[in-house]
Formats: C-alpha cells, structure tokens, sequence
C-alpha cells in the first residue's frame, strides 16, 4: 500500500492539516526516510534539552527544583569517568544481572515441569496470578530482617521479583505450542523429552525471552528501591542517597537517574536484537522489533490482552506473551494512510 | 453446581495445598521470620480489622493506614491518566510530532521511577507531593505510549467514514478516535494501576509518617516479622481488588471490542 | 451536480494516479465508472469525497468547487467491517452523522429508525455491527448513507465483499431506495432523486445499476469512454441481464476495460 503524504492518522482537515506550513511539509518529507527520522528524533531531544535548561534559568522553579539540562548533562559526562560512581553503577549491574540470571535459571525450568504436566499448569497459574499482586518492593523490609546483608536483600529481591514474568510467559509460551506438531512428533517415537526439546522449548522460547525482558526493567526498578532502602556499600541507589543526604545535588541526582534509563534502554535493546537474533522467523520478534517493556509486575496479571484468557489449544489467534504495557498489538501495528485504488 | 465445584478444584487445589503445607511446616518449624497463614490473618484482623461493625470493623489505625495511601495511589493514577491521555492523543494524531518526540518519550519511560526518589525529596520535601510526583511520573508512560499507539492504528477508513459524514475535530475524537482507541488506552491504564501501587508503597517506605509502607517501615524497627506478613498480604489483596475492578469497569466499556473480536477471529 | 474538470493528482511518491479527467454528472443520475483495479478509481473518488486534495484540476459539486469535505455528499465504502463504527449499534451508526443536520436525539433516532426499515433491517437497531452478516452490515452502510440525505452519493465498489447472491439483493435494493428517496426535501435541492457516483469493477454490475457507465483506464487513470445505458425499468436480475441490449452494452464495456 503506497502512502498518501499525510501525516500520519490525523484527524484531517480541522485539525491543522488544511494549514500546514512549509515546515510542516518539510517534516513530512523527512518523515518518508530512515535519516529523517533519525533526525526528527535528534531534534525532539535537542528541543526537550532546550526547554529543559529554559525553563530551570527562567527561575519560574528554584534551582534546587529544576536543575538546568546542560548542568546535568556535565555531571553525566564528568560521572562516566568517575571510579566511585561507575563502581556504584556496576555493583548495581552485576546484582540486577545476578539475580536475573538466578531467576532464568529457576524460571524456566520450573515453568517447563508445570507447563508440560497437563493438571498442573492450570493449578500453577492459579498460585502464580495470586502471587504477582504482591508488589515487591513491599518485601524489602522483611527482607531485610530475613537477609540482613544488603547485598543478599536486593539480589534475592530482584530474583524473585523476575521469577513472576518469566515464569508467566514459559508457561502462557507452553500453552501456545502446536498440538499437532507435538502429536506428529510423537507419532514417529520421540519420547516426552524428545518433543519438549524438539517442539515445546524453540516455541514457547520467544515468549521466554519476552518474560526476561520485562523481568529485566522489573528487576532494574526492584534493585534501585532495594538499594535505596537497605542500603550498603555501593550501588546506585546508595550513591543517590549519599548524594541526597550530603546536601542534596540536584544535578548530580538527575544525572544519575538518566544512567539508570540508559542501563534500561540498553538492557533492552540488548534483548530484543538477542531475541530477533535467536528466533528470526518468529512473528513475535517480528511484533516486538520496537520492544516495549515497562516495569510492571504486580497486578497487571492480565496485562496483554492475548495473554490474558489463553483459550482452547486450536485457537485461531496465537496468543501473546505478557507485554507489560499491553503493548503487543497484533500483528504490528500499521501505518495508517491514505488508500488508493 | 458440581461442576462449579469441579472446576473450582482444578483451578485451586495447588494453592489450597501449598497453604496448608505452610502453615503445618511454619507451625513444625516454629520460625519467627515464617509465621504460620493461620497467624498473619489474626495479625491482619488485630491491625486493621478490629473495629467496630458500624465502621466496616475497620479499625483506627486501618483508617490511618489505607486513606493516605489509596488517595495518593489514586491521585497519582489519576492525575497521571489525565494528563497521559491527553499528551497520547496528540503525540498519535501527529506522525511528525510521534517522530520528533519518539526517542524523549522512549528514554524518559527507560528512567527507573524509584532512581528519582532521592530528587523528589529534595525537590519536593518528605510528603505527599513527593509521593505523587513518584506516582505520576512513574505511571505516565504506559498510558501516555498505550495512547499513542492506540490513536495511530485507528482504521483510516473509520476516520474517513467520520469525516465524509461531517464529523467535525472533537466529534471525530471523542466518537471515533477514543473509542477506537479504548482498547489500548484501558490497556495502558491498567498496567499503570499495578505499577502506581509499586511506586505507592516504595514512596511511603522511603519517607512518610503515614499509610501502609509505614506501616512496614515500624514493623521493622519493632522487629515485628507477623506484622509485615500482615503488610504484604494486605498489598497483595489491595493489588487484587485495584485490578478486578478495573476489570469490572474495562468490560463493561469494552463489551463491543469483546463482542467483536470473538465474532471476527 | 458534480463537474469534474482537468482533475489529475500525482502522490508524493511521484505516483500519478489519474490524469485529465473530465465528468460531468446531472442530478439525479446514477454513472458508474468501471475499470481494472489501480487505475485511479479510488483516487477520482476521493478527490471528489473531499478526503484528498487533487493535484490539479477543478471538482464542483452542486455548483461549488470542493474544498473539504462537501456538505451534503455521502460515501459508502467498500470495507463496511471498517467504515462502521464497532462500539456503536446500528441505530447509533446510523444517527451519529444526523448530528451535522442540527436535528434533536429522539429525531435523530427517528430517522435512523426509518432509513434502517428503508434498506429491510427493522429490528436490528439494537444489534451491534458485528453481530449481522457481511451483506446486512452494507445495508446499515447504505442506511446511513441514505439517513444522511445526501444530494450525491458516492459509492466505493460497495458491494465488493460480499457474495453473488448478496450483492444482487443489494444493487436490487440501491435501485429501490434511489427512486424512493427525496433528498431531505432541502430547499437548495430543487427536487429530483439523489446523484449516485458508484465504483466498481465489475462490468455486469456497472451496466446493471448505472444510466451512464464511465470506463477508466489506467494507468495514469483517464476517461477512455463512456456509454449512456437505455435499460428499461424497472430492472430485474433475470431478465434485465437477459436482454440483447445489456448483452451488447456489456460487451461493449468489456471490450472497452480490456483494450491496453
């Protein structure tokens, strides 16, 4: 379907389209090619920048609300080559990864036994969607008497705090598998454990790699809180704190929440180019090159609208992992656009 | 009715048994650290339940605990709606201003909410803005992106359909481009219910005089491991009742797009 | 009623859809344009509807040159399952355009009532869209279109998604309602049945329903030629088609599709 040049969806006429500017025009042109985009985007984030520092000088906000753009974007780069935070940063890392690979390891396969024995996994899901309401975080006292080392607290807490969405997507993946390869295989000898390695794994797997990716925005929000409330020697939260309590940088602190986006954005990234990598043909891949996961956890139990009643096995609908904003619409989303014949 | 209780079993008999098991285990084993269930719902009915029946039987302190903490929790939610929604719908009526702002919104979502505690403290001092700005800032995304999204896959064919038929700017929105694009937007809505409640109880942990986290955070000191059992079944149930009546409401606006989806697929 | 002049539109992407396109349609008349599918149809259409602005040339509808939507123009799409609203009943589908017309609820109501008993779906109201079948969703299509009162009704291949059977009960029911409706008795309107533009590609169907066919020919899409069709009425699906005289027209417009 070629594309009328509009600019996207719109409401037409009456809405600004009737008078757009040369600008405007300009932009649409822009938006037709890969650098333009590349370029619209550069521009937002310059112009947000901008509004940013603006509003912090105008003194509308003291300064100790608002820390000016630039100001923060110094003490982002002076931190990068910082020891003591890139230490804080990376004892943050290594828990967050620690406990999330902890998670996996316990995840799947535990999702693989409940999955695959046929009155189980009904009963597991039951157990499984009670528990996920609990918020977390809501542990971390208890934790921290139960632990006491601070270190052992947040990684125990990222660990099962990642163990709900994997756990859910193995199991929802599970649901998914075609009955009639598991049945074919079967049928030319292959044993239980056979099918599970042949069929059941590399087709619940892109669901997997979706439980990871939001237990691993999850597990970044449970790790910073955890830090921030037990404290301890390092970490991100603890650097946030100590900067909070000595006097209270403004910059310093925003600049520190910005490196914790870029950790998610990367981690992110990182998993969906290894899940386009890992399973290229899969619709989901296909679906999720955006990838869009949002710290959800908690009772977003029916997050995605697929997911959330996994009917009869010959569904006609495949459904779809838990995307924690709901975000996984089917099919991808198109570019709405003008038709023509 | 046999069925229902079949059906009931099927659903439930692993989290019967692992109840049971845990309390003859906690009872066996004597642990402070792991009271029994039996022991965490007395605990739960001494805190909060013991009130007269004329109040519901909450007690005084229940009182105490849950209205500062639901308010904030749906203060926030709401604010964080409003303003998500609006922000959403014009960000997905635009593809340029979808393009320019893209990246900006992507990052700000990446930002782990509780990273930006330590600031909002200082911004705003201990207290209820800082909790509601925790909130809104944290839940803002899902709605705002689901928003987004939901208005830019609206069929060009409905929307043409409105506009031939002389639907002008906010007719066309509020009769086609919003319902067309509740599906999402309740989506979004939804996830950032679960997740205004993280930020709740997190917010109320690092700093407040009152509400649930509170509530844990005294727990603690007192080294009461019953009371914080207490705490996190209750948020467990808070998360439970948040989400089904939602759902409640989400069903009964979104009867048509369940209706429709079952008839097409 | 509708003067279209020198019309060509060329896409961004350098496409040139149609090209020099000149048509003129008298009130009342019902013109089909026929042609093999990406020969600008859809574009021409539209162009007029007021849902694209073309390139060049001039539409009038009614006397004045389209800028935007026309007022009193309806169109009935080819994909009812999208052009109808999902989260609204049939009755509500129907009305919700009457807003325009300045016309209180419970008259809106009324109206949609009786457009819908107009096209046989009395006792659906109710009834969400897709809860009826393929042929009755067009038909709620069609009522609106007719609720609407439009002086010119644009038709994109309307009843393309349906099957054989359907789609002769429609273009059946498109020849009922268009003697019986008087549009909206509007003062401006001077009387004289409601204009229809209708597209489709299908050749049979365009001689059937239409007093003028218009074959387009692609691609840049342009007006190859143009039949005047002396059909008796009332038309009927067996013997109408039976007749030498469709016969040869139907030929004649086939012949004329084909040729490159």
């Amino acid at each position: 379907m070629k594309r009328d040049a509009r600019s996207g969806p719109g409401l037409g006429p009456g809405f600004g389209a009737r008078a757009r500017s040369r600008a405007g025009s300009r932009a649409v042109w822009l938006a037709g090619r890969r650098w333009g985009r590349a370029l619209l985007g550069a521009l937002g984030v310059c112009g947000a920048l901008l509004l940013v520092e603006l509003v912090a000088r105008s003194g509308v906000f003291d300064d100790q609300a608002l820390p000016p753009a630039s100001s923060v974007l110094a003490r982002a780069a002076e931190m990068a080559v910082d020891d003591g935070f890139l230490g804080d940063l990376w004892t943050t890392v290594s828990v967050w990864l620690g406990g999330l690979g902890l998670a996996v390891l316990l995840a799947v396969p535990a999702g693989l036994l409940l999955g695959s024995l046929p009155r189980l996994d009904t009963a597991a899901l039951a157990v499984v969607e009670l528990a996920r309401p609990v918020p977390s975080v809501a542990l971390i006292p208890l934790a921290i008497l139960v632990f006491v080392e601070p270190d052992r607290v947040e990684r125990s807490l990222v660990c099962y705090a990642a163990l709900w969405p994997i756990l859910l997507n193995t199991l929802y993946g599970l649901r998914d598998v075609d009955p009639v390869a598991k049945e074919t295989l079967r049928s030319f000898g292959f044993g239980v454990l056979g099918v599970l390695w042949r069929v059941s794994l590399p087709s619940a797997g892109p669901f997997v790699v979706t439980g990871v990716r939001i237990a691993a925005s999850v597990g970044l929000v449970v790790v910073v809180s955890a830090e921030l409330r037990a404290g301890g020697d390092g970490g991100l939260g603890v650097y946030l704190l100590e900067t909070q309590s000595g006097g209270g940088r403004p910059d310093l602190m925003v600049a520190g929440a910005c490196w914790a986006g870029v950790l998610g954005v990367a981690a992110n990234a990182g998993l969906v180019w290894a899940e386009r990598r890992i399973f290229p043909h899969s619709a989901l891949s296909a679906r999720s090159a955006r990838g869009r996961p949002f710290p959800t956890e908690s009772i977003s139990g029916s997050a995605a609208w697929g997911a959330a009643a996994p009917g009869p096995p010959h569904r006609p609908e495949r459904p779809r992992p838990q995307t924690p904003d709901g975000l996984a619409s089917p099919g991808g989303l198109k570019e709405p656009g003008a038709e023509r014949s | 009715m046999k069925r229902v209780g079949l059906g009931f079993l099927a659903r439930f008999w692993l989290l019967v048994l692992l109840v049971v098991a845990w309390e003859l285990a906690a009872r066996r084993a004597g642990d402070l650290y792991f009271p029994p269930p039996t022991r965490i719902v007395s605990t739960m009915r001494e805190l909060w339940w013991s009130g007269r029946p004329s109040r519901l039987w909450l007690s005084e302190r229940a009182v105490d605990d849950f209205v500062p903490s639901l308010s904030h929790l749906l203060l926030g939610w709401a604010l964080a709606g409003i303003v998500g929604i609006a922000v959403g719908v014009g960000i997905g009526l635009s593809r340029i201003a979808y393009l320019v702002l893209d990246p900006v919104l992507q990052f700000g979502r990446a930002v782990p909410p509780p990273t930006l505690i330590p600031f909002f403290m200082v911004a705003f001092g201990l207290g209820t803005s800082m909790q509601l700005a925790v909130i809104v800032f944290g839940v803002v995304w899902p709605v705002l992106l689901n928003t987004a999204e939901g208005v830019r896959a609206v069929e060009p064919v409905q929307l043409d359909s409105a506009r031939v038929f002389g639907l002008g700017g906010f007719a066309r929105l509020w009769y086609v481009v919003l319902p067309a694009a509740g599906p999402r937007i309740f989506a979004g809505l939804r996830v950032a219910l679960g997740f205004a409640l993280i930020l709740m109880v997190i917010a109320e942990l690092m700093g407040s005089g009152d509400g649930i986290g509170s509530r844990l955070n005294a727990a603690e000191r007192e080294f009461r491991p019953d009371q914080l059992w207490a705490g996190i079944v209750l948020l467990g149930a808070v998360g439970c009742v948040l989400n089904g009546l939602f759902l409640l409401v989400e069903r009964k606006a979104l009867a048509w797009h369940r209706g429709a989806r079952r008839t097409i697929t | 009623m509708l003067e279209i002049a020198g019309l060509g539109h060329r896409y961004a992407d350098g496409h040139q859809a149609v090209e020099g396109v000149e048509l003129h349609v008298a009130r009342g008349e019902l013109v089909s344009i026929v042609g093999p599918s990406g020969c600008g149809k859809s574009t021409l259409l539209r162009c007029v509807a007021g849902l694209q602005r073309p390139s060049e040339g001039r539409i009038a509808v009614g006397g004045r040159p389209v800028d935007g939507v026309p007022d009193d123009l309806a169109v009935v799409f080819q994909d009812y399952t999208r052009s109808l609203f999902p989260w609204l009943t049939v009755r509500d589908n129907v009305a919700l355009p009457l807003r325009r017309r300045g016309l209180a609820r419970a008259e809106r109501r009324a109206q949609a009532l009786a457009a819908l008993a107009q096209v046989g779906l009395d006792g659906t109201a109710g009834k969400y869209p897709w809860q009826l079948s393929g042929g009755m969703q067009q038909r709620v299509a069609l009522a609106r279109a007719l609720a609407y009162r439009p002086a010119l009704l644009l038709m994109d291949e309307p009843f393309g998604s349906v099957d054989a059977q359907t789609r002769e009960d429609l273009e059946d029911l498109l020849l009922s309602v268009r003697g019986g409706t008087d549009p909206g008795g509007r003062a401006d309107d001077g009387g004289g049945g409601m204009t229809i533009l209708l597209v489709t590609h299908d050749i049979d169907e365009s001689v059937y329903v239409g007093d003028r066919v218009v074959v387009l020919t692609g691609a840049p899409g342009r007006v190859h030629s143009e039949l005047r069709v002396e059909l008796p009425a009332p038309r009927d699906q067996i013997v109408t088609r039976g007749l030498p005289e469709f016969v040869k027209l139907r030929a004649e417009v086939g012949r004329a599709v084909r040729r490159p």
